[in-house]
């Protein structure tokens, strides 16, 4: 147990501040972090709680058809977003497989992303839907896209007095649909094995116009699948084709051996979900015999 | 199957009818005090110190940096407590145990023998003192290998752990392997004969990871010293006065010294029988003369703070004539007792050939001391891996004969008379009735509906030998003519609400009108630990017997204040009645209190044996993709003997089945070749979730045992038995792969599809 300095910033310039003060954390939940204390598994001196600075908090739609979702609101609130809800009944889905109701209603979007965990479960479909993360600093404000910010386990790209501000989800435009789904030995109260979020558009004949797939679990952050989704764009959904893009997905896949799965294991896994996302997506659009 | 009742249904008032528990609603409001909810003036914290190797020498410890650190008060090694040599039996139900193994377990002395094995100790004045001053004690060590399971342990060339130990039935002509602990052998008949002319033979190679026992409360206690020398231990145990005689022994202070006072347990399943942290608190706080409490965390009672059940490897052969009749049971055992030996093989090696009559038996026990932690009773101790291995051979002789699995074990089943396999006859046994219950119940007569994926249905029977030990109770009754009982045993699973059925019953009182207490070792007689599904029986026999003393006591006050003879005065309800002349037990005793108190004794021991039988059907789902199991449906079938409250018999079969399925599916520590312990969390060792469990039907059977008060039979080991076969059968069924290891995780499920796949099919399925 550590001794440790706690502050609650109403601004984000005052949040930048007090973060600058050596081994300073950021509190939005604090599902990852209090743990992490406890179990001294990190070092913290100065725990800074965003949940009173407005915009942190804040789930707006913006003017584009967009989302722009504050990066300490709980999943909880998200979820209770009807609009937000109707359109991305994906993400919600996922975002909803980390820890039980109690701790969706602490736990938030930007958190599961700045933890970077490889096995975050909100984290992949955030990259198939093409989000950015907007970034508060000591330099002033950026953005970057999601899938730049885990860089290995629990480290990301971030700089030491950088807050992670929103999550600003891009309107989704056509035909589309997206689908997350892992693997875990138990139903609930588990890390994902191996997941897979996959996001498909299509054009009016039904002809691929966009493809993302991102991996978790199976690599040091959360990865694309590259090849998988070059081999999907431009194509019709056949089994075929979808068997094709799976085995891609479980190639590209960087796996290791661990206590919760062998990496032969993991890449089978990433098949078998890759296809199973990609037969549920194009469920969803109408294409059925898949 | 006859039914003997000693006494017959319609008698019965409270015994046998479904009540809530009596300290339900303290348990449920968190007001109920366990271990560390304990705060005693003055009260500080300890904390152990715990190896980081899984087999070293320990050269040296250094405890100065710790001691000087302000706030800790104590500081205690293995140089504080007496030495405690081998053979030093200390009485425990029939068998007695051996100190040795307690003051082993408690500190290591010289070796360590396990990863987290106690090595040291502090009381500091706040948990974050006592941890820092853990950090500070330096202790250096020569590291042995570290033989982390059966092959290594046993290989030519093993280092040996205990070469002082001398294992029976072997000499210089046979010697015995490396490592062996002990070895038993249990043979009938000619085994070899009657393999060699079977018309057909099954063999299923199982092994069986070690697994915890995941009671949710770890281990933890108070103990305060007095000046006076007089100690005194709040303890979360199964057994007081088992705690106090291993704890008295350790320290090498009289029993009239020392107190255990049992709280509140939040769950033991066989783990809380040895001592761990009591004898370590109290050393401290005899050092530094303030209380000590010790509460260990999650990860140092799964990594070497207390005692896993065993892993096991078990080679089980059995051959049947073609009609299915079994001729040949051969069984070969091998146990990993962990750090210590001393590991029971016997009752495994009875349960894994009880259920069926069979002429020639080879049974061939082995435990084998490797450096994990040394293990530990868990429900039914050995009983889940023995049915893993004989009822899925069971069911490989079913599937090579087309047998109805039902059938077979039919043709085959134990019955009342027919020979145990220790070689003496079976008391009333009920499998025949339980398989009348499976062939009527829907879960085996409606077929299997087909799903999206594929589906199969598993059998298995379970057996448990049961046991007796001892039991104390005492009666007092108050000033209004209330019963007040103080029983010996400790209540971890519903016995002060059953003692007060049964005292109830006795007196023709309420439920209410019944105060029934956990004595402390101090205040009421020895009774053996809550073990071995024993307490429910043999406390039900001394509280029914104290009972019965006390109304002796209170019939004979009655006749003389209603001036009758004894043989004329009848009892019920509460009142002596003699022709027209009544007096209750309320005013008996306010006219007689005062005249000396009543005191009704009741001691029960070496009562007739009940033996447990169980049968379990399952449904399941696998998906081949990814090695999921659904469990669809689940029924339990069991006799119970007579079930004192039926929604306690429920819940023990609930809780069995539960623990029986994760330790099927998903349980099983994963030790490093270096002694770590991978998964020592509980996200990594996966106990199930309420998502991962099916509905649990119950079946209780009632057979009662005769010669015992109410008929009753342990009920809370044999039904963990038959799960994880169960779910094997089901899974076989499904998939037509034999899943041998355990837990059958979905990735052993996932590698044994595959390699199916590549290896040529068997002319049967």
């Amino acid at each position: 147990m550590q001794e440790l300095h706690y502050s609650r910033p109403t601004t984000v310039a005052d949040a930048v501040v007090a973060l600058a003060r050596p081994d300073a954390r950021v509190l939005a939940g604090g599902t990852d972090l209090i743990v992490q204390v406890r179990e001294n598994r990190r070092q913290v001196a100065h725990v800074i709680d965003l949940k009173r600075i407005p915009e942190l908090n804040a789930i707006t739609r913006q003017a584009d058809g967009g989302w722009r979702i504050g990066a300490a609101a709980s999943v909880g609130r998200l979820g209770r977003d009807a609009a937000f809800a109707a359109e991305h009944h994906a993400l919600l889905d996922s975002a909803r497989l980390i820890g039980s109701l109690q701790i969706q209603n602490r736990a938030s979007l930007g958190g599961n992303v700045c933890n970077a965990a490889p096995s975050a479960d909100a984290v992949p479909l955030l990259i198939c839907l093409g989000a950015r993360g907007v970034v508060a600093g000591p330099g002033g404000r950026r953005t970057l896209p999601i899938v730049e910010i885990a860089t290995g386990p629990g480290r990301s790209s971030l700089a030491a007095a950088e807050i992670l501000v929103a999550i600003v989800v891009p309107a989704q435009t056509g035909r589309w649909a997206a689908k997350y789904l892992r693997f875990t030995p138990r139903r609930e109260m588990d890390i994902a094995i191996a997941g897979v979020g996959v996001w498909l558009q299509l054009d009016q004949q039904s002809a691929i116009t966009g493809a993302a797939i991102t991996l978790a679990s199976v690599a040091p952050t959360p990865l694309v699948a590259a090849a998988a989704q070059t081999l999907l764009v431009g194509e019709r959904l056949s089994p075929k084709l979808i068997a094709a893009a799976a085995q891609s997905a479980a190639d590209e896949a960087r796996p290791i051996s661990d206590t919760r799965g062998s990496a032969d294991y993991r890449r089978q896994l990433v098949a078998v979900l890759t296809r199973r996302a990609l037969e549920a997506c194009a469920g969803e659009l109408g294409i059925h015999g898949t | 199957m006859t039914s003997i009742r000693e006494i017959s249904e319609p008698s019965l008032q409270v015994v046998g009818r479904r009540i809530p528990r009596v300290d339900a609603g303290e348990r449920v409001t968190g007001r109920a005090i366990y271990c560390a909810d304990l705060m005693r003036p003055g009260m500080i914290t300890g904390h152990i110190k715990r190896s980081p190797h899984a087999h070293a020498r320990i050269l040296a410890i250094d405890t100065s940096k710790a001691a000087a650190l302000k706030g800790v008060l104590a500081v205690v090694t293995a140089q504080d407590f007496p030495v405690v040599a081998p053979g030093t039996i200390i009485p425990f139900g029939e068998t007695g145990a051996d100190a040795w193994v307690s003051a082993l377990t408690v500190i290591a002395r010289d070796r360590v023998l396990w990863r987290g094995h106690a090595v040291a100790a502090v009381a500091a004045t706040d948990p974050y003192i006592a941890a820092k001053a853990v950090d500070l004690i330096e202790v250096s060590y020569e590291v042995l290998p570290a033989l982390m399971d059966i092959e290594t342990a046993t290989a030519p060339d093993a280092a040996v752990m205990f070469p002082e130990h001398k294992p029976k039935g072997f000499d210089a002509a046979n010697p015995a392997p490396r490592n062996v602990g002990g070895r038993t052998l249990i043979e009938r008949g000619d085994t070899a004969a009657a393999l060699a002319t079977a018309a057909v033979i099954a063999e299923v190679h199982t092994i069986t990871d070690t697994a915890h026992q995941g009671y949710i409360e770890p281990q933890a206690c108070v103990a305060e010293a007095e000046a006076t020398g007089f100690v005194t231990i709040w303890a979360s145990t199964q057994g007081a006065f088992q705690a106090e005689i291993q704890t008295a022994v350790l320290l090498g202070l009289p029993q009239s010294q020392l107190k255990v006072i049992p709280l509140e347990t939040g769950g033991a399943f066989g783990g809380k029988i040895t001592v761990h942290v009591e004898p370590i608190a109290a050393r401290l706080a005899q050092k530094c003369g303030r209380p000590v409490k010790i509460v260990t965390s999650r990860e140092e009672t799964f990594a070497g703070g207390s005692g896993p059940a065993a892993a096991a490897r078990i080679a089980m052969k059995i051959a049947a004539d073609a009609t299915g009749k079994l001729t040949a049971i051969d069984g070969r055992y091998v146990l990993d007792s962990g750090g210590i030996p001393g590991t029971p093989t016997t009752l495994l090696m009875q349960a894994s050939a009880a259920p069926y009559q069979c002429a020639n038996l080879r049974l061939d026990g082995w435990e084998i001391v490797t450096n994990k932690p040394r293990t530990e009773a868990y429900r039914g101790p050995g009983g889940i891996q023995a049915a893993f291995a004989l009822e899925q051979a069971m069911d490989e002789i079913a599937l090579k004969l087309d047998l109805d699995p039902l059938e077979l074990r039919r043709r085959n089943a134990a019955v009342t008379g027919s020979m145990m396999p220790i070689g003496t006859p079976f008391p009333t046994i009920a499998f025949t009735a339980i398989a009348d219950r499976i062939a009527a119940h829907p879960c085996w007569r409606e077929p299997l509906a087909a799903g999206h994926l594929p589906r199969g249905r598993g059998l298995a029977f379970g057996y448990w030998r049961g046991t007796s030990m001892t039991s104390a109770a005492h009666v007092t009754i108050a000033g209004d003519g209330r019963p007040m009982v103080t029983m010996g045993a400790v209540d971890i699973s519903g016995t002060r609400t059953a003692m007060a059925q049964v005292a109830a019953e006795e007196f023709g009182l309420g439920v209410a009108d019944v105060h029934v207490a956990m004595g402390d070792t101090k205040s009421v007689g020895y009774s053996d630990a809550a073990a071995g599904s024993r307490v429910g029986r043999t406390m039900a026999a001394a509280v029914s017997y104290a009972c019965k003393d006390a109304l002796d006591q209170l019939r004979a006050r009655a006749a003389q204040r209603l001036q009758c003879p004894l043989s004329e005065l009848a009892y019920a309800g509460g009142v002596f009645r003699a022709g027209a002349a009544t007096i209750s037990l309320f005013d008996l005793m306010r006219a007689t209190l005062t005249e000396g108190a009543i005191v009704g004794r009741g001691v029960s021991t070496k009562l007739p044996l009940g033996v447990e039988t169980a049968a379990h059907v399952c449904d399941v789902e696998v998906d081949p993709e990814t090695g999921q199991v659904t469990i669809l449906r689940y029924t339990a079938f069991q006799d119970v003997g007579r079930a004192l409250n039926p929604p306690a018999v429920e819940g023990q079969i609930e809780g069995s089945v539960s623990q029986g399925i994760g330790w099927a599916l998903t349980e099983g520590f994963d030790y490093a070749a270096d002694g770590r312990l991978r998964n020592a969390s509980m996200l990594d060792y996966r106990m199930p979730t309420a998502l991962d469990l099916p509905t649990i039907n119950c079946v209780l059977i009632e057979t009662p045992v005769p010669d015992v008060p109410y008929g009753v039979r342990g009920v809370a080991e044999v039904p963990i038995v038959p799960v994880a076969a169960c779910v094997g059968n089901a899974i076989r069924r499904a998939i037509g792969v034999r899943m041998t290891h355990m837990p059958m995780t979905p990735e052993r499920i996932v590698m044994a599809l595959r390699a199916a796949a590549t290896e040529p099919v068997p002319a049967r399925a």
